[in-house]
């Protein structure tokens, strides 16, 4: 079974042969341990930061305190609801939270203070900015965002913001 | 992963030296008594109207960095202060006591409210220091140099979990704000001001008050402010998160909206939260978001649409959106 599973692992097992391994992976703890065990060993030869050893534990107890979008509505509504809401603005929501298991699996790897490490990392990491930035990019989230400010009285701070209520004044 | 970590990282760089003063503070657990408080709110609310200052601060919010120059001349019964944008596209701002001038981008002009726009940093705090101090304790956490400036820093913890904590470093002899921090959640920084250069006090050279571009007059807002809840006909609205005030109800339009959208606007002295109402639309956008300390809830209540978001905690716009009951609906799921 153990080759099955390292073939598995390498992409190198026939389909065919998924169902038997996964079905052996969720029935035998010992080919599970093996299973984290090779994935730790291929995250060190590729230079992945190690996370620690209770990650899961600490990932499920986090999921579980993440909030959770509540309806009011039959469950089959609150499907619907949950996918509507989470699809178009909650881009960067998510973006946070898989930054929060970032940030916990980093600290697993490194200490919080190792300074010589963070001008490299910074600068491999430009483009995932725009990303965090997908609710800003909502014209709708935009919209609101502009008006909650001039109403709090704040009309020249964010040049975003100020674009959004600009742009209503511009012909299409 | 490897992308995600270093964008976090990146993230906590950007608000670079923030990151040490935003975690747990020294073993100064002392909170001010109410009158030590109280006087430190109004001596800080005060400065930023009485002192003459001129400077430039950095805002930063999110991945947004933004600096700005103030000039303030004050004394004589002067209130004048000019402001303009250094980065991106040219804002300016004057403001001669209540009258308020705008040069935005198209060159339009908001009307402005009287009591909200004066509010902008460093003149963050409130004229009352009663309405913050119901919703916040101070503690003096240290000092540190800021723009040169030798300044006390302190903590505004709020008493319950509905708002977030900020931090504001004062010069001890004007009373002047220098930064303002407002930490997240998990206690990370989402939104500063700071002076990066700033001359208190002497003598201050007219021309600075001049505005560079042609700035028009915004018509004055003045509606004064109650604690009463919004008397709307179509809803019933209970139970708000306490803490919070009523600064106005208006009815105005939205980029994108063809019909004006209903807003009410709520303080706590230190933040803001907005409600919006409009009819119902099946396109909306509905859920939960949060983006560099805004957080946005947004849901079906009847036929109506209705969006509330400000620098508060998740739970406090969803509190607000359930606090909302469109009449001849039984109340929503208790929260």
């Amino acid at each position: 079974m153990k080759e099955h599973l390292s073939a598995l692992i390498d992409g190198e097992l026939d389909p065919s042969g998924y169902d038997q391994v996964l079905a052996s992976l969720h029935a035998d703890a010992s080919l599970r341990q093996q299973w984290h065990d090779w994935h730790m060993v291929g995250d060190v030869m590729q230079q992945h930061p190690i996370l620690s050893p209770d990650f899961m534990q600490k990932f499920s107890a986090r999921l579980a305190v993440e909030p959770i979008v509540i309806a009011p509505q039959a469950n089959l509504r609150k499907r619907r609801f949950m996918r509507r809401a989470l699809a178009p603005l909650s881009a960067a929501a998510s973006v946070a939270f898989l930054g929060v298991v970032g940030w916990q699996a980093f600290h697993g790897a490194y200490t919080n203070g190792n300074v010589t490490a963070l001008p490299q990392v910074a600068a491999v990491s430009a483009s995932p900015l725009k990303v965090a930035n997908a609710a800003d990019s909502n014209p709708q989230f935009r919209a609101y965002l502009a008006a909650h400010r001039e109403d709090s009285g704040n009309v020249i701070d964010g040049r975003d913001i100020v674009y959004a209520s600009f742009e209503t004044k511009q012909p299409k | 992963m490897m992308k995600t970590k270093g964008w976090i990282l990146a993230g906590s760089l950007l608000l670079a030296g923030q990151r040490v003063l935003a975690a747990p503070p020294s073993t100064t657990n002392d909170f001010m008594s109410p009158q030590e408080a109280t006087q430190l709110v109004t001596r800080v609310a005060a400065a930023a109207r009485d002192v003459t200052f001129q400077g430039i601060y950095v805002h930063q919010h999110g991945d947004n960095m933004e600096s700005f120059r103030v000039i303030h001349e004050a004394g004589n019964g002067a209130d004048i202060e000019r402001r303009e944008s250094l980065d991106g596209p040219p804002r300016e701002m004057l403001r001669q006591g209540n009258q308020i001038s705008l040069y935005l981008p198209g060159g339009q002009v908001f009307p402005m409210d009287r009591r909200q726009s004066s509010k902008l940093f460093p003149r963050q705090l409130p004229d009352e220091p009663e309405h913050v101090l119901a919703n916040y304790q101070i503690r003096l956490v240290g000092q540190e140099r800021i723009a040169g400036v030798v300044t006390n820093i302190y903590d505004f913890d709020p008493k319950d979990k509905l708002r977030y904590a900020h931090r504001y470093w004062v010069d001890p002899d004007s009373g002047l704000m220098i930064k303002s921090l407002m930490l997240g959640s998990r206690h990370e920084p989402v939104e500063v001001f700071a002076f990066s250069q700033i001359q208190i006090g002497g003598a201050l050279d007219k021309r600075l008050l001049k505005p560079v571009h042609p700035v028009k007059a915004a018509p004055l807002d003045d509606n004064p402010g109650t604690t009463a809840l919004p008397k709307d006909p179509a809803w019933d609205i209970r139970n708000l998160p306490g803490g919070f005030r009523l600064l106005k109800v208006s009815q105005r339009p939205l980029t994108g909206k063809t019909k004006p959208v209903t807003h009410h606007l709520y303080s706590d002295g230190l933040v803001t939260v907005s409600v919006f109402i409009e009819p119902f639309d099946a396109a909306a956008p509905l859920g939960i978001a949060q983006q560099a300390g805004i957080s946005v809830f947004a849901r079906q209540a009847g036929p109506w649409l209705l969006t509330v978001l400000g620098e508060v905690p998740v739970d406090t716009v969803q509190a607000f959106s359930y606090g909302y009951t469109p009449k001849g609906e039984k109340a929503a799921a208790v929260q």
